[in-house]
C-alpha cells in the first residue's frame, strides 16, 4: 500500500443522552477520527475510543495524538505495509497505548480492504451477514427507571439487556428485573466496582440467571477473578484486564473467566482482536464486542469484527440514533428486529460524511508520509 | 499542608554515555522535575517518565498531560491536605499513569518532611544511615569485555554486579564473570528478553549461585513467571509487571518472584512504595531499590526509600557523577570507596537544588497556583 497521508481529526459529538456508570457521567464524547489516504486516492478511517479523561484506561485524546503524531505516524511513514497484519509488529516497541495503535492499524484495515474490493467483515474473515445487538443501561435514579428502559428495548427487538450496577445499586435492581422477565437475557456490568470481600453479594446474583458478570474486580486483575469464578455460578466476563492474546491465554489457563469482551481498542487493533477470536474459538470461549460510545465509525469497524464466528453473543454496538442526535457517516447504523445487517460494500461499509466531520472538527492536522 | 503553588520545570540534562533504545541514540536525558510551594519552603519530586514510551506507556509528554489537567486540580479541589499519604487516594479515580502521580506526590513528601523539619528517610519511617550500591553493566560484545568492564567496577567497591543478558548473551557472559569472580555478589537483568519455552536457559543459570534474575519474562506478565519460577532454583525479581501493593500481593500469592525492584515512579509514589515494603517485609520477600535515570531530585528520593529495612539488596542508585557532567543538587550524591552513600540528616530529601543549575537546564517551564 503506497500511504500518501494521514488527517488526525480532534472530533466533539454531543451525546443524546448523558451516560453514567461508576466512573463518571459523560454528557458529549472527544474523540480523535483518523483518515489515511494512498497516493492513488483511496481514503481508510478509523476512530479511536480513548476519551477525554483517563478514567476508564489510562489514555486520553491528548495521549493519544502525542503517540500518533511522534511515534506511530512516523513509524509507518518509515516501514512499507503490504498487510495491516504487519502493523501491531511494527508498534510492538511502544508499550501500551493500544487505543492510539489500534486508530491507526483500523485506518489501514479499512484501506486494506477498500483495496482489495472487500468489505472489512470479509477481510477480517467474518462470515455473519447479520450481528445481534445487546443493549446498555447505565445507573438510574429509580429502579422503576430501569424497567422502563428495558420494556422500550425488549419492544424494538433488543437480544439482551446489560445493566450497569456497583455496590447499592445492584441485587435489588437484579431482582426487580427478573421478577418482570423471568426469561430475558441479562447480564451485569460491574466496571471494576467490587473487591473480593463483596463475594457474598456476587454469589447471590447466582440465582438471577445472568448470563455473565463483566469485570467485577480490579480493572488490572486476572488473579483474583479466577478466585472468584471458582466460587460462583455466574461465568465471569472480563473486559478492562484483557490487553492481548497473551492476556487471554493466562485468564483461561488460570479460569478468570468464561467469556471476554473484545473492544477493539483495548486491544490494540483488529489483527489482536482476530488472534483472541480464534484462540477463544479453540477453547470453547464465546466473545461478544463491547461498545466505548463510538461515533459511526468505530462503530463500522465493531460491526465487522463481530461478523466474525465466534462473537456469538449480542454486543453493545447498537444504532446511531441511540447515542448521536446526528452520526458522521451516511447511512447511519441501524437495528432492526434487534440485528444489524453488516454491509457488503467495500472496506467499513458506511461512508463517511465530510460536511458533518468538518462541521465536528475541533482540530486537525496533516501529515505527508 | 496549604500548597500555593506547584511549578512544572521540563528538564533537558547530558548524559556522560549516551544510551541505545529501538528509536535511537538517546545523548540527552529529558524529564519532569515538580516543585510544590508552601509558606516559602518547597518540595520537590521527579517525574522518571522519559521521552518514548519504551520503559511504560508513560513519556514526559503523557505526564505533564495528565499532571496539569488531572492531578493538579484535583489536588487543588481537595480542602485540607494533612499528610502526603492522602495524595494516592485523591488520585484513585484516574487509572495508571504512575510516573505522573508519583512525581507530584513525591514533591508532597518532601514538601512535608521539611515541614515537619525531618529528613524524608525519617518522614518515611527509614532506619538505616547508609545504603549499599550496586552496579548494572550493559550488554557487551564478547565475555573478555564483560569481564573488564566487571573489574573495573569490582575495584571501584560496587557491592553487586547487574549484568544485563539477551537471548543468546546469556549462559556464555554470566559463565566467564562467575569463573572469573567465585564470590562476588552477581544478578542477571533480562529486561522481558525471553519466553517461557526458554526455560532451559534459566535451569543452566541455576549453576552460578545468581542473587537473581530480573523480569526474565514479559513486561506485563506475573503468570508466566510463577510457573518459571516453580521450574527453577534462581529467584525472580519483579520490575515492570509490579505497579501496585496488590500486584506484589498477586505475585507473592502465586509464587511468581521471591524478590521486587521497587521504583518509586512504577508504583505510583513514595506512599504506595512503602506499603509495598510493609507487605513484602511480612512475607520474608526482600528488596531493592531500581534506577530510571534519575538526576539528582529523583536520586534523593531513590536514598530515602532504601533507608527502609527491608531493602536488604544493594539498590541501582549510584553516584551523581557516573551519569551526569552536573548534577542540579547540592551536594551531588557521592558514593563511598565501600559502596556504600550515606542517608542525609537534613530536612526533607537532604540534597538542595540549585537554583541557577534548574534555570540553566529548564527547556519548558510552567506555574499552576491553586
Amino acid at each position: 500500500m503506497k500511504l500518501d497521508r494521514v488527517v488526525l481529526r480532534h472530533m466533539k459529538l454531543q451525546l443524546l443522552h448523558s451516560f453514567t456508570t461508576s466512573v463518571g457521567t459523560e454528557y458529549d464524547k472527544d474523540f480523535i477520527l483518523v483518515e489515511v489516504r494512498t497516493k492513488d486516492g483511496l481514503v481508510g478511517w478509523a476512530e479511536s475510543v480513548a476519551a477525554g479523561d483517563p478514567f476508564y484506561k489510562e489514555e486520553t485524546v491528548k495521549t493519544n495524538w502525542h503517540m500518533l503524531q511522534d511515534f506511530l505516524i512516523p513509524m509507518l511513514a518509515k516501514a512499507p505495509i503490504d498487510h495491516p497484519d504487519q502493523v501491531s509488529e511494527l508498534f510492538a516497541p511502544i508499550r501500551g497505548n493500544y487505543m492510539a495503535k489500534s486508530a491507526l492499524e483500523g485506518a489501514l484495515w479499512d484501506l486494506y480492504a477498500k483495496k482489495q474490493g472487500l468489505s472489512l467483515a470479509k477481510a477480517l474473515g467474518g462470515s455473519k451477514e447479520k450481528i445481534d445487538v445487546g443493549i446498555s443501561i447505565g445507573i438510574q435514579d429509580h429502579v422503576e427507571q430501569v424497567l422502563d428502559i428495558i420494556e422500550e428495548y425488549v419492544e424494538k427487538g433488543y437480544k439482551r439487556m446489560k445493566v450497569k450496577i456497583q455496590p447499592g445499586w445492584d441485587l435489588h435492581v437484579l431482582k426487580a428485573i427478573r421478577k418482570k422477565y423471568p426469561k430475558i437475557p441479562l447480564m451485569a456490568d460491574a466496571n471494576c466496582a467490587y473487591k473480593l470481600k463483596d463475594i457474598e453479594t456476587l454469589k447471590a446474583m447466582d440465582e438471577f440467571d445472568l448470563t455473565m458478570i463483566e469485570q467485577p474486580l480490579g480493572f488490572d486483575d486476572i488473579v483474583d477473578h479466577a478466585q472468584l469464578q471458582a466460587q460462583i455460578q455466574t461465568p465471569i466476563c472480563l473486559d478492562e484486564s484483557i490487553h492481548s492474546a497473551e492476556d487471554v491465554r493466562k485468564a483461561l489457563y488460570l479460569g478468570s473467566c468464561k467469556v471476554i469482551n473484545i473492544k477493539i481498542g483495548r486491544v490494540g487493533g483488529l489483527t489482536e482482536s482476530k488472534k483472541i477470536h480464534d484462540l477463544c474459538e479453540a477453547h470453547g470461549i464465546p466473545v461478544w464486542c463491547g461498545g466505548m460510545l463510538e461515533a459511526g465509525v468505530g462503530r463500522a469497524h465493531n460491526v465487522a469484527i463481530t461478523s466474525l464466528s465466534n462473537f456469538t453473543l449480542p454486543g453493545d454496538t447498537a444504532a446511531s440514533s441511540r447515542y448521536w442526535k446526528e452520526d458522521i457517516i451516511d447511512p447511519e447504523v441501524t437495528v432492526e428486529d434487534g440485528m444489524i445487517t453488516v454491509p457488503q460494500t467495500p472496506g467499513i461499509g458506511y461512508e463517511p460524511n465530510r460536511e458533518r466531520i468538518e462541521k465536528y472538527t475541533l482540530y486537525s492536522q496533516m501529515f505527508r508520509l | 499542608m496549604n500548597i500555593e503553588k506547584f511549578v512544572f520545570r521540563k528538564m533537558k540534562l547530558q548524559l556522560k554515555a549516551p544510551f541505545q533504545t529501538s528509536f535511537g541514540t538517546q545523548t540527552d536525558r529529558e524529564f519532569i522535575l515538580v516543585e510544590a510551594h508552601s509558606g516559602g519552603q518547597i518540595g520537590y519530586g521527579e517525574c522518571v517518565a522519559m521521552t518514548e514510551p519504551i520503559y511504560n506507556e508513560e513519556t514526559v509528554k503523557t505526564c505533564w498531560h495528565v499532571m496539569e489537567d488531572f492531578l493538579i486540580p484535583m489536588l487543588y479541589r481537595q480542602e485540607t491536605l494533612e499528610h502526603p499519604d492522602q495524595v494516592s487516594e485523591v488520585f484513585a479515580s484516574i487509572r495508571r499513569n504512575n510516573m505522573a502521580k508519583a512525581a507530584i506526590e513525591g514533591a508532597v513528601w518532601d514538601l512535608y518532611a521539611k515541614q515537619q523539619n525531618q529528613p524524608l528517610a525519617q518522614a518515611l519511617g527509614g532506619t538505616k544511615s547508609e545504603i549499599g550500591v550496586g552496579v548494572s553493566v550493559g550488554i557487551q560484545e564478547n565475555p573478555e569485555a564483560l569481564l573488564k568492564v566487571v573489574e573495573g567496577f569490582i575495584a571501584e567497591g560496587y557491592q553487586r554486579m547487574k549484568i544485563k543478558i539477551k537471548p543468546g548473551k546469556d549462559v556464555e557472559m554470566i559463565r566467564a564473570v562467575r569463573e572469573r569472580f567465585p564470590d562476588v555478589p552477581m544478578m542477571a537483568d533480562a529486561n522481558s528478553a525471553y519466553k517461557l519455552n526458554d526455560v532451559a536457559v534459566f535451569k543452566e543459570l541455576d549453576q552460578f549461585n545468581l542473587m537473581m534474575i530480573e523480569q526474565p519474562l514479559a513486561h506485563d506478565d506475573i503468570i508466566d513467571h510463577a510457573r518459571l519460577q516453580a521450574q527453577i532454583q534462581t529467584p525472580i525479581c519483579l520490575d515492570e509487571s509490579i505497579h501496585s501493593l496488590e500486584d506484589a500481593r498477586k505475585a507473592v500469592e502465586l509464587g511468581s518472584c521471591k524478590i521486587i525492584n521497587i521504583k518509586v515512579g512504577r508504583v505510583g509514589g513514595l506512599t504506595e512504595s512503602k506499603k509495598i515494603h510493609d507487605y513484602c517485609m511480612s512475607q520474608n520477600i526482600p528488596l531493592w531499590c531500581g534506577g530510571m535515570l534519575e538526576s539528582g531530585v529523583g536520586r534523593a528520593h531513590n536514598i530515602a526509600i532504601t533507608s527502609l529495612a527491608n531493602f536488604v539488596m544493594p539498590g541501582d542508585t549510584s553516584g551523581s557523577s557516573r551519569y551526569w557532567h552536573e548534577d542540579i543538587i547540592e551536594p551531588e550524591v557521592v558514593v563511598s570507596a565501600r559502596g556504600t552513600i550515606e542517608i542525609p540528616a537534613t530536612p526533607g530529601i537532604g540534597y538542595q537544588p540549585v537554583p541557577s543549575l534548574l534555570d540553566k537546564y529548564t527547556i519548558e517551564k510552567k506555574e499552576i497556583c491553586r
